[in-house]
């Protein structure tokens, strides 16, 4: 995992937060589920609010900034060491709690996508409200050939006192990062870090690796591709 | 952290009298740490308690003669390891025992309340003026008061955070409550206690105060408490706020608190400006408050339930023995002898209990001094004894019982007594389990005294402020709404959204709702600040049928932070932001559920305030997988056109 405190990560460049952000914490994220689906690229954020103080609070318009970050590609060819940041176009986005609909808006800014959602209901004293976020984002899906990857990253600008972060696919789960025993991986974040949760897929029936299935796989055909070559070229040299 | 240290030293006690000659305090002392860490989103000043409490008898002779001998039986309950001597003068020998097995049986004798006790001490002299103290620890986390005191006190203020260089004024009420909860772990029965809280503004570094402070100075103390009586508040200088002269930066109230007036609230105002903060933001100190306390307990008064039990001490006394003869006896010789003692206490203020005497007669033969003789009629060892109990005052006597007995020599006629000073306040011994105050002062903690350090937050990053107007314009025929929006703070702020709710049917009238022109209902002053407006009816609480907010553009630091909506300077400097708009109610309407505004920036002066919560995710792209299969079929087709040459 490349955990958490990458203060210099993509998804920093796009919050303008302020500096030294909360110092009364008025409120939090208690619990943040977020399932991706990696052959639809459908993603459900589940998130609960939570009210620290005493007063009622009305959370008033949110945001969650989408941003993807990518190797330059010559055709379909990703270069190693270039970078590509830009927004992620969504679909279909919707928000809810429960039966009744939040608005929604999407924004796309020059190299993120922001969806504002807006609640008036009151929080009470201590009290929580859970709200639903939905969308697609194909975007999110790091597409190979017979592999398939999301690398996601997650942060707020309050704590996320329960991170449940969930990638699924018709395919098989062959690497997470960080190790997790499925494909669910669950995590503290505290304000102003990120995290970020890694599963890949393959078409083929592999087990889950300790290391990257299209490495291994890739990596073990070039050995034998190598090997078979240098074992045909000292056959052919072995006098008859 | 925001980790300040206090420390508080409580101190039980009750009317004392003046010293006894043989006076014995058995004094416990609560030590109690308060950690002030934080204060929290409501404002409350987060305190955190850890006690020990340690005890000491102080034993001093107050007479005006030596005494000697001093044994006191203890009964020393919940405490960790043996007593020990804290200190002594250099001549004095002390011996603590536990058990009765090293105090001699006529000591116990004179001692007849000591069957409980479980620890003895001996102090073979002590002169005039002179103390043995003796120390015991009292097992507290045992008794499970070790993370607890015996006054809750909290702190509340009506802002959490004030900004840089402006003059500001915040409320701040003390409660010192009966922690009835803690007393019930101890043997002291709570019945009542004389609490004074006296409270110190400080801009001294060195006294809980903030060198930077340029005013600080308090108004309007008020008291309160459960019974609902208003204790008077005396107001006086305090030497610690050098910033402000006159009575006017310290008071102090005291109240009796019993088990029906639990409670008592201070009340008071706090103005201060203080400048040259480097932190962004900072818990600042700006003073400290007293507490001292007179505990009365209906069970004894020591927190472990230890007691004092019995003494015993010997001073002056004369004994002289009188012996004349011989007379004539029954059987006509001259053989009858009579002697007595007679005993004088020659002291000037001590009164004693003579227990017991006895009176003997040996052979007039030095080197028989240790034969008692037998009556030559009667053949009976010559002795007397009694235990007449005589209280004998300063210059009193008592003459013993007359020993007579037939001997044909000269006899010897011996007498000794034993003795002790009376249980007495005045002319004896008195135990006092309790003790007396200490003074208290901000560097001086080891006393009776319970110290709270007071801090707020001072902000020198952006501060928002809003203030809601709501108020019945005549002419229109409609509700005026300002809404003004001041950044008080020492920076210019983020951009700010301000949130709005229009009650149940009520509605937002004679506007276009560009929020630029002037000359209708719907404005924004300056019109620049404004970037947006929206709205909507949807999900909206109960009682309220429209949700508004504005998005401003930063402000300038600066504004006083008095609501003004007039205050031009402050517009047109982008210090304030004025948001108006007029509403009107149809049917049964409720103009109460207009007070209610909302602000987003993470700065603002009310904490119940929500700010504009930003999520962020997306994707990062980590897959090679078409370069690696690209190298794989390179490498493939180099391997297949090798094998074909």
């Amino acid at each position: 995992m490349k955990t958490a405190l990458i203060a210099v990560a993509l998804i920093l460049t796009l919050a303008t937060l302020p500096v030294n952000a909360v110092i009364v914490k008025v409120e939090d994220i208690s619990s943040y589920e977020m399932v991706v689906n990696a052959d639809s690229g459908h993603v459900r954020c589940t998130i609960t609010l939570r009210n620290l103080v005493n007063n009622p609070i009305v959370p008033g318009i949110g945001e969650l900034r989408l941003q993807k970050q990518e190797p330059q590609k010559v055709a379909f060819i990703p270069l190693p060491n270039t970078r590509v940041v830009k927004a992620v176009n969504v679909t279909n986005v919707k928000a809810y709690s429960g039966k009744t609909k939040i608005p929604v808006k999407v924004f796309y800014r020059n190299n993120y996508t922001v969806i504002q959602y807006e609640i008036w209901r009151p929080i009470e004293p201590k009290g929580t409200y859970t709200f639903t976020l939905e969308f697609y984002a194909e975007d999110l899906i790091d597409k190979g050939i017979l592999f398939k990857s999301v690398t996601i990253p997650v942060g707020a600008d309050v704590d996320i006192e329960e991170l449940k972060l969930k990638a699924v696919s018709n395919w098989h789960l062959t690497y997470t990062e960080p190790n997790t025993n499925g494909n669910c991986w669950i995590a503290k974040i505290p304000a102003d870090h990120i995290a970020f949760f890694t599963a890949e897929f393959s078409l083929l029936p592999l087990p889950k690796l300790p290391v990257r299935g299209y490495v291994a796989f890739w990596g073990a055909l070039i050995v034998l591709i190598v090997a078979v070559t240098i074992a045909l070229k000292r056959q052919k040299n072995v006098p008859k | 952290m925001k980790r300040v240290l206090a420390l508080f030293v409580l101190v039980t006690l009750t009317a004392v009298a003046s010293a006894s000659p043989l006076d014995i305090k058995m004094r416990e002392m609560i030590n109690t740490t308060v950690n002030t860490t934080d204060v929290d989103q409501n404002g409350n000043a987060v305190i955190q308690y850890t006690t020990n409490v340690t005890g000491l008898i102080n034993i001093t002779n107050n007479a005006n003669e030596a005494l000697y001998d001093i044994w006191i039986a203890l009964n020393l309950q919940n405490v960790t390891g043996k007593p020990q001597v804290y200190s002594k003068p250099s001549y004095s020998n002390v011996f603590i025992y536990s058990g009765t097995t090293n105090v001699p049986q006529k000591v116990l004798n004179s001692m007849p309340n000591s069957s409980s006790a479980n620890y003895f001490v001996h102090i073979t002299l002590l002169k005039p003026g002179d103390v043995v103290s003796i120390s015991y620890d009292v097992d507290d986390s045992g008794m499970g008061i070790d993370s607890g005191a015996p006054f809750k006190v909290s702190e509340k203020y009506n802002v959490t955070k004030i900004p840089v260089d402006a003059i500001n004024t915040w409320w701040v009420a003390l409660n010192v409550s009966v922690n009835s909860t803690w007393f019930s772990k101890t043997a002291l029965d709570f019945s009542q206690a004389e609490v004074n809280v006296t409270k110190y503004l400080s801009n001294d570094p060195n006294h809980y105060g903030n060198s930077n402070w340029q005013k600080l100075y308090l108004s309007n103390p008020q008291a309160s408490d459960e019974s609902g009586g208003s204790p008077a508040v005396t107001t006086f200088d305090s030497v610690y706020d050098s910033v402000d002269s006159g009575n006017s930066d310290a008071f102090y109230v005291m109240d009796t608190l019993t088990t029906t007036n639990t409670w008592l609230n201070v009340t008071f105002d706090v103005t201060g400006q203080i400048t040259d903060v480097n932190q962004l933001y900072a818990l600042t100190k700006y003073g400290f408050a007293t507490l001292k306390f007179d505990i009365v307990g209906g069970n004894g008064n020591t927190i472990s339930g230890s007691h004092i039990l019995d003494a015993f001490a010997v001073s002056n006394l004369n004994i002289s023995v009188n012996k004349s003869g011989p007379y004539l006896n029954d059987t006509g010789q001259m053989a009858l002898w009579i002697g007595n003692a007679t005993i004088v206490n020659p002291t000037a203020d001590l009164t004693y209990n003579v227990t017991a005497y006895y009176l003997w007669a040996t052979p007039n033969d030095i080197t028989q001094l240790n034969t008692i003789i037998n009556d030559e009629n009667t053949s009976s060892p010559v002795v007397r004894s009694a235990n007449p109990n005589w209280i004998l005052g300063p210059g009193q006597s008592q003459k013993t019982e007359d020993l007579k007995f037939n001997y044909s020599e000269v006899p010897i006629v011996w007498a000794n007594c034993t003795f002790t000073i009376i249980h007495n306040a005045t002319n004896g011994w008195w135990g006092y389990e309790n003790t007396t105050q200490d003074n208290v002062s901000a560097n001086t903690l080891n006393g009776s005294s319970y110290i709270v350090i007071e801090k707020i937050y001072v902000i020198k990053n952006y501060l928002i402020k809003v203030t809601k107007h709501v108020i019945w314009n005549e002419t229109a025929k409609a509700w005026d709404v300002y809404i003004v929006v001041e950044n008080i703070g020492g920076q210019k702020s983020p951009e700010v959204w301000v949130y709005d709710l229009i009650p149940t049917n009520f509605s937002m009238v004679n506007g276009d709702w560009d929020w630029t022109t002037s000359n209708d209902a719907d404005w924004v002053n300056q019109t620049s600040m404004l970037i947006g407006w929206g709205n909507t009816t949807a999900n909206l609480p109960s009682g309220y049928s429209e949700g508004d907010y504005w998005h401003l553009n930063p402000l300038n630091p600066g504004a006083n932070g008095d609501g003004s909506y007039t205050d031009w300077d402050e517009i047109s400097n982008n210090q304030s932001v004025v948001i108006h708009y007029q509403m009107n109610g149809t049917g049964e309407f409720h103009p109460i559920d207009a007070f209610i505004i909302g602000v987003d920036p993470m700065f603002s002066m009310d904490p119940q305030t929500s700010h504009r919560i930003t999520i962020v995710s997306g994707a990062k792209a980590t897959n090679y997988e078409p370069l690696m299969a690209l190298v794989t079929g390179v490498l493939g087709i180099v391997m297949v056109i090798s094998r074909r040459k």
